[in-house]
């Protein structure tokens, strides 16, 4: 069970103009708290900082002010490995590029990431049968197990991303980070989409937390944050 | 786990990134393998060859027997010796009497190699490691017909017969005579009995030696203070035949493509690794968002190129070893297999320092850089990008460079191969960058269409500059290669035209000249020049006398007569390097002594090795007279022709003062050979030496040798086109992305083709011209400091430069 706090955040990068270095703020004194289980929308303009602030909580990236508590754990003092470790342990991604390698069938596509994360014990050490078990499982889930060996390039753009879904939901996550999900899809599709999502969710009890412009998506979510020119509104 | 690795792995040979990226790991590999398989062939067989046409790695020669003092010294060096003993003499048979250099050789001769020897097919070829027996003589087959002999028939050597009992095919020191008569063997312990060596003969004794480098280098060393003037040491590399001579240019062209190729090499795999890694880019950064750590894709990595790379690496090692045995195999005779045992170890020893090398260098840097990838990359993919390092690159190279030092052996070859490279690319990269500033300050005024492509390649002046310079140094590196390609099977055809004299005839008195002359005439053969000679000695330079022969790195000019000739004409293919040739040449005698003063012209190697200088005054020895001459000039002389060739030339003016002969060189048709015996008939005096054997074995070698360059610069056409086409065609996709944009934004696909031709029709041009004037400086200085071959200009290298503006805009509309 996973809990994020989010502290006093801010992000700033530098940038040139005409050879002058211009400070750029993207975010700017966010606080809120995500609780276990809970399904969060952040949603905003282009350009309003949720990716990055998704980047933040996940411990992609670091902040230049502020904090983000994930399980109490501040981020900041933490190294990239041991991030990257965290992440492994607690996290799963889904992204509106479904991140699908060209040449590896849907099984392998879902099977790969979780043997490497086996592999360097991550996880709990389980047997190459029992993966493949459990990854044609989670295919089920998504209704896509009759397309277990067929390449990305053989399925659409709704597929891909079950695909990509059932890649997270194979590490079991206490918590998804979902980047604009349904970007790519249309309205049907992304509907689908976000039923799988919610109803995983309330299968396995993850937390979930969303990067969105889709209204009807953030609508479902126990909490919604309004991004704004790097500031936060409820 | 594993089988998941397999599927990754073996899928992704399907993604032509990787597959370009092994096929450029097999090419490095064959390369490397190639290269250093074809040097160590071609240095094991010139060393070979060149202890084989010595005979032994030192030969002693001796006008006098050797004394004891020697024979100790050999036997305490624990050298393992053969003697010979050789002159010219008259073997008879009935009415025929027939000048022959007779070779007398002891039981342990020969020393290195066989004698090849047959009875009446020639292609039923006997190779034996001992001489005849006593009392048996083996003969050239030529010999043979010109006594009217057959074998088992008795002849007579001096006052001794002697039973024909075979025919003389060839034998290790055959090219190294000094004599080109007709040929024959007998046993040493004969040769007393003829009665033909006495006190005063002119008779020449020689030691053979082999044995360790440290034996002979023992054995060097103690005795040359016991050598006489008259003894002459000579080592078998120093001693080198026209065959190696041949070998030794193409060896070193051999080096050239090997070294620009492994540059080719090296920087397409670097180009094809920067590309299948970069390709794997969002990949890794989903892998490392999902928590998978910097260790595991490493070894992720790293496993993959193991059995990929390495899969490309062994497959490279062994095509590289079967293209050198390929190649070199059009050599023949000329080049004999390696070992059998030395090259498997080869291979491998080789293969797994390449090996290890690529990785370190070219392979382990890049994936270490891909596995520190930040997961943050999967949501802001513009901005955050592995970066890799150009130093790696560098580093990658230097190794690459390391191998054909390794291989090679001279440091001095190397550092000329890098030197050379680098002063390229120097040259290049200033070259390119004068020629972008103009542009940068012509192109605003230009038609908008010129000035939208120009702005295009200053906005992106890096990556514009490393395109020009990868065009550049590619068609600059082929034209040099083809010029240098096109000059050596040139000067080797020019060497050995149609009629190329295949006797010399010397000994030519005064009164038989003309009558030789006109024979000729009447015959329709044509007598190419006729030289005066005399015999005489050079014993002292600026009035001090020669210093000890160990001082002088090439001794050929010293304790030996040598061949003077006069001429007030530079003879044919002598190229004047030094000083000027005499035009009015001053002559005097000193009134006191015998003494005429004139002018002289030395060959270049003997000048360089007696360090002589231009005004320089030269004392020679000739009969009871001395002439004392200023040098002014030193020329090079083509030792490949079949023409006479003289260490010293002296103005006609004073060949009166002489008692001469003169010799000269005549083309008779192999099919001829009435005119050959009609000759010899009508002068029986002049000696005729035969050496049309040798001129086809010269031809042969031409032709292989010739063969095996036009190989060479094939592989590397093909080899630099593959990287010209994937450089192209890697380019275009990515602007094709940029014109896209253009076409989205309503810009009309006509002016968009314009624009795609436009752009690499001027970088075409701007490589093109920049090629021009580097393949010109680089072929002219390689041709004159490397290879010793004149430059000629080659208008077929100008217009594909020229023409590479339009070929370039061409191929960025159809990338292949």
């Amino acid at each position: 069970m996973i809990d994020i706090t989010v502290e006093h955040l801010g992000k700033r990068i530098d940038t040139t103009d005409s050879g002058r270095i211009t400070p750029l703020i993207i975010l700017e004194d966010i606080s809120f708290h995500i609780a276990s289980s809970d399904t969060v929308a952040i949603m905003g303009a282009s350009g309003s900082g949720k990716s990055t602030l998704l980047s933040l909580m996940a411990g992609l990236d670091v902040p230049t002010s502020g904090r983000v508590l994930f399980n109490k754990q501040d981020l900041n003092r933490l190294t990239e490995a041991e991030r990257t470790k965290l992440r492994g342990k607690h996290s799963a991604f889904v992204f509106q590029q479904f991140h699908l390698m060209p040449h590896l069938t849907a099984l392998e596509n879902i099977l790969l990431p979780y043997a490497l994360l086996i592999k360097e014990k991550s996880k709990p050490s389980i047997s190459s049968a029992e993966a493949k078990e459990q990854a044609k499982n989670v295919l089920n889930e998504v209704g896509l197990y009759p397309r277990k060996n067929h390449f990305p390039s053989e399925l659409s753009g709704g597929e891909q991303q079950r695909i990509a879904i059932a890649r997270a939901f194979i590490l079991s996550p206490a918590i998804l980070f979902a980047d604009e999900p349904t970007g790519n899809l249309d309205t049907k599709t992304g509907e689908k989409i976000i039923d799988l999502l919610f109803g995983l969710n309330s299968k396995k009890r993850s937390t979930l937390v969303f990067v969105t412009h889709d209204k009807a998506l953030s609508t479902r979510c126990d909490q919604q944050y309004q991004l704004h020119a790097g500031h936060l509104h409820s | 786990m594993n089988h998941l690795f397999m599927r990754f792995w073996g899928r992704n040979l399907k993604m032509p990134a990787c597959r370009i990226m092994l096929f450029c790991l097999f090419l490095v590999m064959t390369n490397i393998s190639a290269l250093s398989l074809s040097i160590v062939r071609i240095q094991n067989t010139l060393t070979k060859q060149a202890a084989e046409f010595l005979g032994g790695d030192l030969k002693l020669s001796s006008p006098t027997p050797l004394s004891p003092e020697i024979r100790h010294l050999v036997q305490e060096k624990g050298l393992n010796s053969a003697e010979t003993v050789e002159f010219l003499t008259m073997l008879s048979h009935e009415e025929n009497r027939i000048l022959s250099e007779i070779k007398g050789v002891d039981t342990h001769y020969p020393l290195i190699g066989t004698i090849q020897i047959f009875t009446s097919d020639p292609t039923q070829i006997k190779a034996v490691k001992q001489g005849p027996d006593v009392g048996k003589i083996w003969l050239e087959p030529r010999l043979l017909s010109l006594l009217h002999a057959h074998l088992g028939d008795r002849i007579k050597l001096g006052t001794k017969f002697l039973t024909i009992e075979y025919l003389l095919q060839a034998e290790p020191d055959k090219l190294n005579s000094g004599f080109f008569s007709p040929r024959a063997m007998v046993n040493q312990s004969d040769l007393s009995e003829t009665g033909l060596i006495q006190a005063g003969s002119r008779v020449q004794y020689y030691l053979l030696l082999t044995g360790t480098e440290q034996q002979l280098k023992a054995f060097q060393t103690s005795v040359a203070p016991k050598l006489q003037a008259t003894q002459t040491l000579i080592q078998a590399m120093k001693n080198k035949s026209i065959a190696q001579k041949i070998l030794e240019n193409t060896s070193l062209y051999v080096y050239f493509c090997g070294f620009i190729n492994l540059l080719l090499a090296g920087i397409t795999l670097y180009f094809s690794v920067k590309h299948y890694l970069h390709s794997q880019i969002p990949w890794v950064a989903f892998l490392k968002c999902t928590g998978i750590s910097q260790k595991t894709l490493t070894k992720w990595y790293l496993s993959g190129f193991m059995l990929l790379g390495g899969s490309s690496l062994l497959l490279g090692a062994l095509f590289g070893h079967w293209l050198s045995l390929w190649g070199l195999s059009l050599l023949g005779q000329y080049l004999p297999q390696l070992g059998e045992t030395q090259a498997p170890w080869f291979i491998i020893l080789l293969g797994f320092f390449s090996f290890n090398l690529l990785f370190l260098s070219f392979i382990f840097p890049f994936i270490r850089q891909l596995s520190q990838t930040p997961g943050i990359r999967v949501l802001h993919p513009q901005t955050v990008s592995p970066t890799f390092n150009v130093s790696y690159y560098v580093l990658g190279l230097g190794f690459l460079c390391l191998v054909p030092f390794l291989l090679i052996g001279s440091l001095k070859i190397v550092l000329m191969l890098i030197g050379g490279f680098l002063a390229t690319l120097a040259v290049s990269i200033l070259f390119l960058s004068g020629l972008l500033k103009i542009v940068s300050y012509l192109y605003p005024k230009m038609h908008p269409i010129y000035q939208y492509i120009f702005a295009q390649l200053m906005h992106r002046r890096t990556e514009s500059m490393v395109q020009l310079l990868i065009f550049t140094l590619l068609l600059s590196i082929m034209g040099t290669l083809y010029t240098i390609k096109t000059e050596l099977i040139a000067a080797w055809v020019s060497n050995l035209p149609q009629n190329t004299p295949n006797y010399f005839l010397i000994n030519i008195t005064e009164e038989t000249r003309a009558p030789l002359e006109t024979y000729a005439k009447n015959h329709h053969l044509t007598l190419n020049g006729i030289y005066p000679t005399v015999r005489g000695r050079l014993f002292q330079v600026n009035g001090k006398p020669l210093l000890d022969p160990e001082h002088y790195s090439d001794k050929r000019g010293l304790n030996r007569l040598w061949n003077l000739t006069f001429s007030d004409t530079l003879p044919p293919k002598n190229t004047i390097l030094n000083g000027s040739w005499f035009s009015h040449a001053a002559v005097s005698h000193n009134a006191i002594a015998p003494t005429i003063q004139t002018e002289v012209s030395i060959e270049k190697d003997i000048a360089a090795s007696l360090g002589l200088e231009i005004g320089d005054v030269l004392s020679f020895q000739v009969d009871e007279q001395i002439i004392e001459a200023k040098l002014s000039s030193i020329r090079s002389v083509s030792w490949q022709t079949f023409q006479p060739n003289f260490f010293a030339i002296f103005p006609a003016s004073i060949e009166n003062n002489f008692i001469k002969s003169y010799l000269t060189s005549i083309y008779i048709p192999n099919s001829d050979s009435t005119s050959l015996k009609s000759l010899s008939s009508t002068f029986p005096s002049i000696f005729i030496i035969d050496i049309k054997m040798l001129i086809s074995q010269i031809a042969v070698l031409y032709e292989k040798v010739s063969a095996l360059i036009n190989g060479l610069f094939l592989y590397s056409l093909l080899f630099s086109l593959l990287i010209f086409f994937s450089i192209v065609r890697a380019n275009a996709q990515e602007s094709m992305r940029h014109y896209k944009i253009l076409q989205v934004i309503g810009i009309c696909p006509t002016t968009i083709e314009r624009l795609r031709f436009g752009e690499y029709a001027i970088l075409g041009v701007l490589s093109g011209l920049s090629a021009i004037i580097i393949m010109t400086i680089s072929s002219h200085a390689l041709l004159h400091q490397v290879f010793n071959l004149p430059y000629h200009f080659m208008p077929i290298l100008i217009i594909i430069g020229i023409m590479f503006g339009p070929i370039l805009g061409f191929l960025s509309k159809h990338p292949l």
